[in-house]
């Protein structure tokens, strides 16, 4: 089935062309990617916001922006992944917890740390009682809640769905990613030239979705399959061979890829596979986390509507692409694919 | 025509015991779990009873045949209950038809929380611990280890996260993108969500008495609990195995306040008149309701009052078995479905212990000693901070 999006609201580091590593961190070992601290006060009452960590406060403001663009007020659900969730009011909560031996106060912390708080505050703000859900599984976050949008709304096609993730890099977290021993646990595989481009990021992105095409639909989702692989050890070509052989049906007339990847064989590999379409790794833009595959459906949505500069793709090519195949991948375990083209 | 859903095994560890037998036993025998804290270094011990499970993690590793000292407590409740409701049968299965799907709220917490304490007091931290920290490292193990390759995810809806698992999974099932799959949450005590919920003072100092005027908290517990859900088409060539049918479900979201219910009950209404819909029943063919009945004031009369509404005229009977169990979170929605397998499967719906005085609000008393009865369908609440609550019918197999 479809999904139609007719909203689209993010927090994030920019487009390609703006954002030649936005607010990048060049003072650690490892480089990072923060997102471009938008004017709150545009889409969240300032009270409310005051009461907001920024996890919350930056999914909300995709979201409200998502519903803004679609002019939809109240979803008829919302549904939101979060690989890490808030982690900043879990460590608050967590250090007073020890400093105070246990004998705390104040619980807004532990309030505002549950994963499920974002879709909470987004409903509060939107005054949504429709279905309402969190998903938060490592590389699968933002995808699952993409599978449960199809779900959901492959039983009520009527309704418009608003979906998203966001997540957050916390100064603690920083901390604790680059700690040496952290690293060698936490295996990203890239070619060693291409090790530069490797960044922690962030960032939230919120999408309308509907089943069936409305006046504001420009593009549509058509697939999303995930890949649990957790015993192929590091033999992502294979991944990416038998997925594509799997799911050629959804993958046909592909001409550019936005792969989470950082080796070129991986990238020729698709390449070659979808009949020589265009590969570009866009963690360059937005860095690594775990629902970047949301940044890549934002810049999707971006390109499709031709709101891009596209000299990123390939100065070479005049076409604008029609269709577009998202390719994330996790440490080799969990493998997404999402297709996206125009409407 | 939508395929039909099946439970054809679980598993259960909680404070009542480490297996569904055991579980049984203890729910058959009114006794229930909750007692001082005996596992968890907390500084808080003295004050508040909860639901522990009775063996430490180096029991449990034994018990589970894995190497020692190295997994969060969270990992190893989920693995116990996730074999048991596996059994036997799993290998028999296409692991790519096959799914995992995981409710949780704080994952390997208990790990973190031991990681900071060394930190803050200058010992030596095993960093490596902290990669056990977000809900779905446990979901990826077990997954992992059972060899379930089709799907798998983690759910995180506060103290629903794991009725919505097995709606996620149902709809999975339903929609055909797998064929069967493991459904179910887990969630270990630690003291960051003790601490939590006491900064909130909503835990009771004595044992907890649901829906009781008198109530005066909750008492925090611990446990996993799975269901084994399969397509009518997958679980044909057994269907001796069937213990009751998933018939519907309703979700819903309270918007009111982050940790509050409403008074009004607008959201509990709105998920159980869901989950009617959505199995197609009327009100009065209810039978029973295992309850969300945590036992603080608010839940209690919120869950109370929309009962009432939804089911007037017709208030099937009620019983919380958190009195059994304590809350036990993200693992509370499987914890009760699996229970409430066993009241279908038993004609017997477990009592409501420490019940006393009926709430003035409400015009029915839960059941507070063992009854034998029939049961063609049940409904079971689980509502979570956030405003996020659901519903949903388990009926007697065909």
């Amino acid at each position: 089935m479809n999904l139609y999006i007719s909203g689209i609201g993010a927090v994030n580091a920019g487009l390609p062309s703006e954002n030649e590593k936005a607010g990048g961190d060049q003072s650690r070992e490892v480089s990072v990617i923060r997102c471009v601290e938008p004017d709150y006060k545009k889409y969240i009452d300032p009270k409310f916001a005051r009461r907001l960590s920024r996890i919350i406060k930056m999914g909300l403001y995709a979201a409200q922006m998502a519903l803004s663009e679609a002019a939809v007020s109240v979803p008829d659900g919302i549904i939101t992944g979060t690989s890490l969730g808030c982690l900043a009011d879990t460590g608050k909560f967590l250090n007073s917890m020890i400093e105070e031996n246990e004998s705390l106060s104040s619980p807004s912390a532990f309030i505002q740390s549950t994963h499920n708080s974002i879709s909470s505050q987004i409903a509060i703000a939107t005054g949504c009682n429709g279905y309402n859900s969190t998903y938060t599984n490592r590389g699968f976050s933002f995808e699952s809640a993409l599978i449960d949008a199809m779900l959901q709304i492959g039983e009520n096609n009527k309704a418009g769905f608003l979906v998203g993730s966001s997540d957050e890099i916390t100064d603690e977290l920083l901390e604790i990613l680059t700690k040496p021993r952290f690293l060698e646990y936490s295996g990203y595989n890239f070619d060693n030239d291409l090790k530069q481009i490797f960044s922690y990021g962030e960032g939230a992105a919120y999408f309308y979705l509907t089943g069936e095409k409305t006046a504001g639909s420009y593009c549509k989702i058509t697939s999303v399959k995930t890949f649990f692989t957790p015993n192929a050890g590091d033999d992502l070509i294979k991944i990416l061979d038998d997925a594509v052989s799997f799911h050629e049906a959804d993958l046909h007339g592909v001409d550019l890829v936005l792969s989470g990847g950082y080796r070129r064989d991986e990238a020729l590999t698709l390449s070659a596979k979808l009949s020589g379409a265009e590969v570009v790794m866009y963690k360059k833009y937005c860095g690594e986390y775990l629902t970047s595959t949301s940044y890549a459906l934002w810049l999707s949505c971006m390109i499709l509507k031709h709101e891009v500069d596209e000299s990123f793709i390939d100065a070479g090519k005049a076409s604008t692409p029609g269709k577009i195949l998202i390719m994330n991948s996790y440490e080799n375990k969990y493998t997404s694919f999402v297709t996206v083209e125009h409407v | 025509m939508k395929q039909r859903v099946f439970v054809t095994g679980i598993g259960i560890v909680s404070a009542i015991g480490r297996t569904v037998d055991e579980t049984a036993d203890s729910l058959f025998s009114g006794n229930t779990g909750i007692s001082g804290m005996r596992y968890l270094d907390s500084s808080l011990k003295d004050l508040f009873p909860v639901g522990e499970v009775k063996y430490s993690n180096s029991d449990l590793s034994d018990l589970l045949s894995i190497p020692e000292a190295k997994y969060s407590r969270t990992f190893l409740l989920s693995l116990a209950a996730a074999r048991e409701a596996a059994g036997e049968r799993l290998s028999s299965y296409n692991p790519c038809r096959l799914g995992f799907v995981s409710g949780n709220t704080v994952g390997g917490m208990d790990l973190t929380e031991k990681y900071f304490q060394s930190m803050h007091s200058g010992q030596a931290a095993d960093v490596t611990g902290l990669l056990q920290h977000d809900c779905g490292y446990s979901a990826q193990k077990i997954a992992e280890g059972l060899n379930i390759s089709g799907y798998v995810t983690t759910v995180s809806t506060a103290c629903s996260s794991s009725t919505n698992s097995i709606m996620h999974a149902a709809m999975l099932i339903r929609s055909g993108i797998v064929d069967a799959a493991l459904a179910g949450g887990v969630d270990s005590l630690t003291k960051f969500t003790l601490n939590g919920f006491n900064s909130l003072k909503i835990l009771d100092s004595q044992l907890s008495s649901p829906f009781d005027e008198n109530r005066n908290g909750l008492n925090l517990g611990e446990g996993a609990a799975y269901l084994f859900l399969e397509s009518e088409k997958s679980a044909s060539g057994h269907m001796q195995d069937v213990l009751c049918e998933v018939k519907g479900f309703g979700n819903s979201c309270d918007a009111f306040h982050q940790t509050a219910m409403s008074e009004d009950g607008k959201g509990p209404k709105l998920a159980m008149r869901g989950a009617l819909k959505s199995a197609g029943l009327e009100a009065s063919e209810i039978d029973y309701i295992n309850l969300h009945g945590t036992g603080t004031s608010n839940n209690d009369l919120s869950e109370g009052i929309a009962i009432e509404d939804v089911f007037s005229g017709s208030i099937p009977i009620y019983s919380s078995t958190k009195s059994y169990t304590g809350h036990t979170l993200g693992a509370a929605g499987a914890v009760e479905a699996v229970i409430c397998t066993l009241s279908i499967k038993n004609g017997i719906i477990f009592p409501n212990i420490n019940f006393k005085t009926r709430m003035k609000e409400l015009s029915v008393d839960p059941v507070s000693s063992l009854l034998k009865k029939n049961i063609r369908n049940v409904m079971s609440n689980s509502f979570g901070f956030g405003g996020n609550n659901s519903s949903i019918i388990f009926s007697k197999g065909v």
